[in-house]
């Protein structure tokens, strides 16, 4: 049945017809995996939009959502997803629970298998490029390792958060800012490896990281939180600057703009920010379940859903005023 | 589909999945070849052929009997290896999301059942600190694939009513015998199941009975009366085992039955064969009443003194005494924590309004008010504590969260305190049931003037938004809801309420007794039974039927042969402790031990600023100053005053009765009974004889006379033998048969 519905949907004149009629309605839905969709990513050129879950990488073109592949990869838990700076290539990191932490690197758009990096005793929940011969992994060992892709090997070791780390993202300025779930969110030296400051404000696990692709000024950085809340710091400075509290808890955000944050939540609805005054500005019920995965087009005002109906959202946000 | 999954099996060549995909495409009950051995037969634990696995009717009790959500496991407030699980189970849902949902879904894997990190870790294919709780090729194991494979969902195909335990009680006619168990769910739907393999057995000694979860058996290995609690999903229900203490049945027939507390109690004696121990004589049961109604030794009311005690008119005389009125205004001003506090960090109670709140009491009781008029008043008072003591009710706990655990305790006889945190485990309480009674005391400030404080709340910790006025057990209360006390005091005082009436009269029965039928006696659940369950009951209504006049079941507890039984064993009954063949002995409360020694001295104490000759029970405030009564062990009325006493008493009191200056400064002094009787030139043996009577209500025995003889010369002036006197006085004073009610 399943197969069937997605079957229809790669054929042009129905697929087409029911996207734009969901289109009318604001959102537009693809129905396939049955496993949880973990992460998403728009290729660099926003033309397509990667997936993954336990049934490996599946790759959609976008505005359509008609399945283009499905990439094999080498473990089954598959975490998160992020294109280098120069978008030819493409981290998928995961593993295997307890056991194995997993980072698989793929050539893009080709999706051949590079390099297969692995030194973590549990799964990889994030990755972090640094330029395109470097990256860094966040395990759920509570570790964080920085990989040469040319040697294979791990550069440095990023040791002090308690317990397993969720989220990772690098400053212009190198600094390494991590996030964990001991409710802390770190800052690193990121050629030295020290610890610089520790920031504890969150009251529970600390589920994802964004930084904000301002131009000018101190860089910011959001946090999203089982305690229901999404955090706004200036980590260079050791900074909490705001915080808005939702009704649900966020589990991933996307920067859509200077100004505007969204985030998927627990409850299946996506929360649109507007990050000055710490409003939410628009509340869309996507999927039933949870939304593990959020993504900003980077030019079309739309965004993209996904999480434990296993299935990918397209959604359009009201225009800013 | 089916054949898909079947060929995965075959792929993957591995002989449990072959199991588990054969019973996932078929169904309910199968045989299926394996690949090692030529045929295996396999039940699957299902109830219809085709039906969903139920994650709250299979999975969660699955993981209660192995024990994945006990507290010490990820049953524990803050989970175990970031797994955390409501404890036994109490909140499904929020077991699913973590098991199925947290950490996108990493737990679960749907594409490779076997490879799931819930089935790994318990199977120990990977590092778990539980070990192997279940086999590869288990009921547990397939019940948990055949789940992932119908894709991890959250499914209750039928709503649990309740669940029936057969046998529920029973007498065991030898020892050793391995006796079944089986529970039986009953759903919403009118079906019923056998659910005995997914019921935890646990025993509450384990050394008296042994379970065998495997075959669902107990077996009991000492005799006595045992419980077990059969634990399925969220019911909790206790299996009464019972074991003859004798292999000869006894005879009562000739056992004086004075009310229904005889009938009750001679009934589970002769179910446990037990030997009664023969009735108290006269005097020593007019000491005990005393004490028990007076606090007092039997002394002051020496004429009253029949060659036959007229009990009913004794009981009748003291329960209508003063005294009766200060002894059982100091039980209650310790069970309501009165006392006066003041502390910058602490809420506070001042000196006027614990005395406030005392004479309050005195007066109710004076008056003969009902307890329930009583509790109403409290649990509704506002106003100046100073000048309307039940309002000191509000400042004895530092915070409405406290005041829940507080007023459950005193006026239901449970705790609830487990449900601040989570569902509690062993009892119905939720967490909306805590939280929704503390949204009550939330709207209260908390210093010398009660008030209502409308924009008091209490935040509910699992929604992180103020949490909604509830009755526990019972509906939320309407958003608009100003003042929920009103409420809250109709239903706990209303006549069918379960533990109002109950909490009471078993405390009542453990002034007297020594025991609570219920122990201890603020922790009323369905999983710590009542020994006599009737007798409770019966209390219970007699009680509501009188009013919820205390005086009335003090006398009807008193007025039975049960009470009036010896305290010395008999052959065959020395071990018992809780079904009464023979009275129990139990220490006198501090400050009656402090006004008999007092009594006997013919010395005064002193407490604090009050005035020379007050009484140590007329005390108003528990926190005047007194070494003596703390020496003798006073409760520090902060906590519940309720635990146990030690049957020998703390060391500290034994050192200090044995050498220190309670005892020894205050024997000989001038002005004292001894002192006097010395003076008046009694005869050594007339000063122990007066002796004996004041302290122990009764003369020397042919023994002790004999023995005291040799130690006293009647020839001689007592002036001359004080230290021997002075020595015996403190040998009646410290032995057991005078700090004791027995």
């Amino acid at each position: 049945m399943i197969e069937r519905i997605k079957w229809l949907f790669s054929r042009s004149a129905i697929g087409i017809l029911s996207i734009a009629i969901v289109s009318l309605l604001g959102t537009s839905t693809l129905r396939g995996q049955e496993p949880p969709i973990t992460d998403i990513a728009f290729a660099p050129d926003g033309k397509l939009i990667v997936s993954c879950s336990q049934k490996g990488l599946q790759v959609f073109s976008w505005p359509e959502l008609r399945l283009q592949k499905t990439v094999e990869v080498s473990f089954s838990n598959l975490h998160c997803l992020a294109f280098s700076p120069d978008g030819i290539q493409l981290a998928v990191v995961g593993g295997y629970p307890s056991e194995e932490g997993i980072v698989e690197v793929f050539s893009w758009p080709e999706c051949k298998s590079q390099v297969k990096l692995s030194n973590h005793d549990d799964s990889v929940v994030s990755v972090v490029w640094r330029g395109n011969k470097n990256l860094v992994s966040a395990s759920l060992d509570r570790l964080l390792n920085l990989w040469d892709l040319e040697t294979q090997n791990t550069v440095m070791t990023y040791q002090g958060h308690s317990r397993g780390v969720s989220s990772a993202c690098i400053l212009n300025n190198g600094e390494l800012v991590t996030a964990g779930h001991d409710q802390s969110v770190r800052v690193w030296d990121g050629e030295s490896g020290e610890l610089i400051r520790s920031l504890n404000q969150h009251t529970k696990p600390v589920n994802a990281m964004a930084v904000c692709p301002i131009s000018v000024g101190m860089p910011m950085v959001a946090t999203a939180a089982g305690d229901r809340t999404i955090r706004f710091w200036q980590p260079t400075i050791g900074r909490m600057m705001r915080y808005v509290r939702f009704e649900s808890e966020p589990l991933d955000i996307a920067w859509i703009s200077e100004t505007r944050i969204v985030a998927s939540c627990v409850d299946g609805q996506a929360r649109v920010v507007d990050t000055e005054n710490v409003k939410v500005l628009q509340t869309i019920p996507v999927i039933k379940g949870w939304a593990y995965a959020v993504a900003s087009h980077p030019n079309d005002g739309t965004i993209a859903i996904a999480g434990s109906d296993g299935q990918l959202h397209r959604v359009r946000l009201q225009k800013s005023k | 589909m089916a054949h898909d999954v079947c060929n995965n099996s075959e792929i993957m060549k591995i002989r449990f999945a072959i199991l588990v995909a054969a019973c996932t495409c078929f169904g309910t009950s199968l045989c299926v070849m394996s690949m090692d051995t030529p045929t295996i037969s396999t039940e699957v634990t299902r109830q219809t052929r085709n039906e969903a696995v139920d994650f709250k009717n299979d999975l969660i009790p699955m993981f209660t009997k192995l024990g994945c959500n006990a507290g010490k496991c990820h049953g524990s407030a803050i989970g175990r290896g970031e797994f955390k699980l409501s404890l036994y189970g109490g909140t499904p849902s929020a077991d699913y999301d973590e098991i199925v949902r947290r950490f996108a879904g990493r737990r679960i894997n749907l594409t490779d059942p076997e490879s799931s990190l819930v089935f790994m870790k318990p199977a120990e294919s990977v590092e778990h600190g539980g070990g192997a709780v279940i086999k590869h090729n288990d009921d547990n194991a397939k019940l948990l694939i055949t789940w992932i494979r119908q894709g991890a969902k959250y499914v209750e195909n039928r709503q649990l009513k309740r669940v029936e335990v057969n046998p529920n009680r029973f007498i065991a006619t030898k020892m050793g015998e391995k006796h079944p168990l089986k529970v039986v769910a009953q759903y919403d739907d009118g079906s019923t199941r056998d659910v005995t393999n997914l019921t935890q057995f646990v025993a509450d000694d384990s050394s008296a009975v042994t379970i065998d979860s495997k075959l669902a058996t107990a077996k009991i290995i000492r005799p006595g009366r045992h419980i077990v609690i059969a634990r399925y999903s969220t019911e909790v229900v206790p299996i009464e085992l019972i074991s003859p203490i004798s292999e000869t049945v006894v005879d009562l027939s000739s056992e004086q039955r004075n009310n229904f507390v005889d009938h009750e109690i001679l009934a589970a004696i002769a179910e446990l064969r037990l030997p009664v121990s023969p009735m108290l004589d006269d005097p020593s049961l007019m000491r005990r009443i005393t004490l028990d109604l007076t606090g007092r030794l039997p002394e002051y009311r020496r004429e009253t003194e029949v060659d036959r005690l007229n009990r009913e008119a004794v009981v009748d005389d003291l329960l209508a005494s003063e005294e009766f009125v200060e002894f059982y205004t100091l039980k209650l001003a310790k069970l309501l924590r009165i006392q006066s506090k003041i502390d910058k960090n602490l809420v506070t109670t001042t000196p006027t309004a614990a005395r406030a709140f005392h004479d309050w009491f005195a007066q109710q009781l004076h008056d003969g008010v009902g307890y329930d008029q009583m509790a109403r008043e409290i649990i509704t008072a506002t106003g100046d504590s100073a000048e309307y003591g039940p309002a000191t009710f509000y400042t004895a706990v530092e915070d409405a969260r406290l005041q829940t655990e507080f007023t459950t305790e005193v006026f239901m006889g449970s705790r609830m305190k487990c449900a601040n945190c989570h569902n509690h485990p062993l009892d119905k309480w939720t967490q909306d049931d805590f939280h929704g009674l503390t949204a009550m005391f939330s709207k209260l400030t908390r210093s010398q003037v009660i008030r209502f404080n409308p924009l008091g709340k209490n935040i509910h910790p699992n929604t992180g938004e103020a949490a909604l006025m509830k009755i526990p057990g019972g509906d939320f209360l309407p958003k608009d809801t100003k003042d929920g006390r009103g409420v809250f005091a109709d239903w706990l005082t209303d006549r069918n309420n379960p533990y109002f009436a109950k909490a009471i009269v078993n405390r009542l029965w453990k002034s007297l007794m020594g025991r609570g039928l219920v122990e201890p006696v603020d922790d009323f659940r369905s999983t710590n039974p009542a020994t006599h369950p009737a007798l409770l009951n019966q209390l219970a209504e007699d009680f509501i039927e009188h009013g919820y006049d205390i005086r009335h079941t003090l006398k009807v507890i008193a007025m039975s042969s049960t009470y009036a039984r010896s305290s010395i064993p008999v052959k065959g009954n020395e071990g018992d402790n809780r079904f009464y063949s023979h009275m129990m002995q139990r220490p006198v409360e501090p400050e009656v031990l402090a006004d008999a020694m007092s009594d006997v001295l013919g010395v005064a104490g002193q407490y604090g600023t009050e005035a020379p000759g007050t009484r140590a029970v007329e005390l108003r405030d528990g926190a005047i100053r007194s070494d003596t009564l703390d020496m003798l062990g006073r409760c520090d009325r902060t906590n519940s005053c309720e635990g146990a006493p030690s049957p020998t008493g703390p060391l500290a009191q034994k050192l200090h009765l044995f050498n220190g200056k309670l005892l020894n400064s205050r024997i000989g002094a001038e002005g004292g009974r001894l002192d006097k009787l010395i003076k008046s030139k009694e005869t050594p043996m007339k000063i122990v004889n007066e002796f004996y009577q004041a302290a122990l209500n009764r003369q020397p025995n042919t023994k002790e006379v004999a023995f005291l003889a040799k130690l006293f010369d009647d020839q001689k002036p007592s002036a001359e033998q004080r230290d021997a006197l002075e020595d015996f006085v403190w040998s009646v004073l410290t032995c057991k048969e005078f700090v004791t009610n027995h």
